[in-house]
């Protein structure tokens, strides 16, 4: 497992480097600090979407199949890689609040800034997982449209409820820690569904479908 | 007695397309088996499975008397070193970045040993996988296979596309692994002229089948090529015969040497014209 996400690691290196430091010059501009965030955010499933790409050009998994791996480790591993540009967009997504308070001497709401975080870090494990299983099964090209369509519904689709919702009916959100808990039961429950289907689809791709 | 590090019993592969029928296959410690078909024959497809890379339809693999489908299977791969036909990490790794993927991969791995491989290889260390020749990259994915302490190495088309002299540098490589004490190797070529050098046993593969496995020996014993006339053909043993050609001026025919009269002229075949013969018998 180490080995597969130092290959994934080791490819992405070069070309995520410097995503993050866009992602923290735009952070710290402020009339273009949620194109920061955002650009962050998309680097949780670039890196694995490209790397993915990289993978498929060289057969790596006719040859990771090959090594003292299994399937399951195979497939998580891309998802690892997720969660780490994930962790590294949220340390952008808090660093340029606090790079800007050194600059401007402005004051930050951190609590605010951790919540905001935190649901920004489930986003994008929702976003890793709603879009690996589309690259396993239609490939680097295919899959990458089937990734943005599938985010774009899945995002549009809460964006619709959630404004009908306020609109409509007033709720009144639970405490953050209550919702910190419920999303992060949504995204294990979302992984794992993921996984499963990821899995699904690496196998019958190993064994010659969709080719 | 010689033990088998590879068994192989009715192995049989489906695909749309294409079916690997019924294989049974040995591979004795100790022994380089050569694996030559045509393209589409099932090389590949028997290293897959014999590796577990590939859901398989029937029969049995054991490697080191495993089931290669058991879990103990799984630490066994620390074992096998393989090298495949096609590129085999992302392009822009560099050979010290595959060394560190490697050590997190392989418990047994020896980076000492896989930096005295890029020594003898000549294989530079920063440079882009991308920026290698044919020859540098199966040299680096030797060197990777090479570098954990295998015993067993599965080797697909790894001489393929190289120049004369590489191919000899790696055979000899091949030749050294295979003679040391519980090692061997299963070879896919499609350069007969390889197999023949370094082989002890040939498998060759047709059409998803197993059309013969012998010893290479046995095999250069007991065929010749007899050059005649087609009425001369007509008078031998037609049993003996295993393919021909027929020219203006004659016929060419691959042939059981025991079953020849003695007064015929029968030249030595090589492992090629062996091939080539038998192929083309089942075509008939």
């Amino acid at each position: 497992m180490i080995g597969l996400l130092r290959k994934d690691l080791f490819v992405a290196d070069k070309s995520s480097r410097l995503l993050l430091v866009l992602a923290l010059l735009f952070s710290l501009i402020p009339s273009f600090d949620m194109l920061g965030s955002t650009y962050a955010m998309m680097l949780a499933f670039m890196v694995p979407l490209n790397s993915i790409a990289f993978d498929e050009k060289c057969k790596w998994d006719r040859y990771a199949a090959m090594l003292p791996c299994t399937a399951g480790q195979i497939v998580w591993s891309k998802y690892l890689l997720g969660y780490i540009y994930t962790l590294l967009g949220e340390a952008i997504i808090f660093l340029s609040p606090l790079l800007r308070q050194v600059f401007t001497h402005k004051s930050v709401d951190w609590a605010e800034t951790f919540r905001m975080n935190v649901m920004l870090a489930v986003v994008m494990m929702v976003m890793v997982s709603l879009g690996l299983p589309a690259l396993y099964r239609f490939g680097s090209e295919k899959g990458r449209l089937v990734m943005f369509l599938v985010l774009a519904v899945g995002v549009g689709t809460a964006v619709a409820v959630t404004k009908a919702l306020i609109g409509d009916i007033r709720i009144t959100l639970p405490p953050f820690p209550v919702m910190a808990c419920i999303a992060a039961a949504a995204v294990i429950a979302v992984t794992y569904l993921s996984f499963r289907m990821s899995m699904w689809f690496y196998r019958k791709r190993q064994n010659g479908a969709y080719c | 007695m010689e033990s088998n590090i590879v068994e192989i019993r009715g192995l049989t592969k489906r695909y749309h397309d294409f079916t690997l029928h019924d294989l049974d296959l040995d591979l004795p410690a100790g022994c380089v088996l050569g694996l030559v078909g045509e393209n589409g024959a099932g090389k590949s497809t028997t290293i897959r499975l014999i590796m577990d890379a590939l859901e398989r339809d029937g029969g049995t693999v054991k490697v080191f008397g495993v089931d290669n489908q058991s879990k103990a299977f799984h630490s066994l791969k620390e074992d096998v070193g393989v090298v495949l036909d096609e590129t085999f990490v992302p392009e822009v790794i560099t050979a010290k970045q595959l060394g560190k993927i490697m050590a997190g991969t392989y418990k047994q791995w020896d980076q000492g040993a896989y930096e005295g491989w890029l020594e003898r290889f000549k294989l530079p260390g920063n440079k882009k996988f991308k920026e290698y020749s044919r020859g540098m990259t199966m040299k680096l994915a030797i060197a990777a296979a090479l570098s954990h302490h295998a015993k067993l190495l599965l080797l697909d088309e790894a001489t393929g596309g190289l120049d004369p002299m590489v191919r000899e540098e790696l055979l000899e490589v091949f030749a050294d692994f295979a003679a040391q004490d519980g090692h061997a190797v299963l070879l896919s070529s499609h350069i007969v002229s390889d197999l023949e050098r370094i082989c002890d046993y040939i498998a060759f593969l047709h059409r998803g089948r197993l059309k013969l496995l012998e010893e290479k020996d046995v095999l250069l014993d007991r065929y010749g090529i007899l050059k005649c006339t087609k009425e001369q053909l007509a008078n031998v043993p037609q049993d003996a015969v295993h393919g021909k050609r027929v020219g203006t001026y004659g016929v060419e025919a691959l042939v059981d040497r025991a079953f020849m009269p003695r007064d015929a002229v029968v030249d030595r075949a090589n492992l090629e014209d062996i091939i080539l013969y038998l192929s083309k018998e089942d075509e008939k």
